[in-house]
């Protein structure tokens, strides 16, 4: 069971074991167990777009090379190059930031769908009724990660954890913390 | 005819540019002061290790915001 392997946490991992962590709202008493994230092979899309928006400046700066004084050319590539980060950076607090935590006393599913969108969705575990797993695709297999749902009782919100790793584990831990 | 030499103009482009720079830098530093605030908001919510890092990029950010706006305003 998770609350029995060592601590196993990296920074950026999506699968991290004990971590030493603290969130808001926290009890005393509540030790986060596990806090997963979306694995970072989901997260190719933005990576490979900040890596084409790279090359786009360099091939814009090669065409306009001569067309540029030196200043033009200094802005311009200031201003694109700030704008690339800054979109990387978007993204990967979008990224950072969207967890589920597992505790001894519930789940707690952190969403940020984008940095602006905060949804916070949490439920203790004697209101689950159902946890389920789903990997779809090539990519999702072989790479094993997917989406866990975990239903509540009546009108709570059901809670999701969508793209992370071992799902399936996942799905075991919790219902280990349920029984 | 006077009015079309003025508008294509090298100053006017030159002025264009700038007034279309000055005004993105300034709209950037907003977008950037907003997400300063956000990142330590996301910060609270989740507290880890490394958040002074976290935090210390997002002000390098807005920084950078300031600096667009120096640029555009002296450099072109």
């Amino acid at each position: 069971m998770v609350g029995e392997e060592e601590r196993r946490h990296f920074a950026f991992h999506s699968y991290c074991i004990r971590p030493n962590i603290h969130f808001e709202g926290q009890f005393d008493d509540e030790e986060v167990l596990l806090v997963v994230r979306p694995h970072p092979i989901s997260q190719l899309s933005w990576i490979i777009n900040g890596f084409i928006l790279i090359l786009i400046l360099i091939l814009v700066d090669i065409t306009l090379l001569n067309s540029l004084t030196f200043m033009h050319f200094i802005v311009i590539n200031t201003i694109s190059f700030v704008l690339v980060l800054s979109f990387l950076w978007f993204n990967f607090l979008a990224y950072f930031f969207n967890i589920g935590i597992i505790t001894n006393q519930r789940l707690i599913d952190v969403d940020y769908s984008t940095v602006f969108y905060k949804d916070i969705s949490e439920t203790i575990y004697s209101k689950i009724e159902d946890v389920s797993a789903k990997s779809t695709g090539v990519f999702q297999s072989f790479f094993d990660y997917g989406d866990v749902y975990i239903q509540t009782a009546g009108s709570d919100n059901n809670v999701q954890f969508k793209s992370i790793h071992k799902p399936s584990q996942v799905v075991k831990t919790i219902i280990s913390l349920i029984e | 005819m006077e009015f079309f030499k003025i508008i294509t103009s090298q100053e006017s482009t030159i002025f264009l540019i700038k007034t279309l720079s000055i005004t993105f830098s300034f709209l950037f530093l907003l977008y950037s002061l907003i997400m300063f605030r956000q990142v330590k908001i996301m910060v609270k919510t989740y507290r880890v290790s490394r958040e002074k890092i976290i935090i210390l990029i997002s002000f390098i950010q807005a920084i950078m915001a300031a600096f667009l706006i120096l640029i555009s305003l002296f450099l072109i």
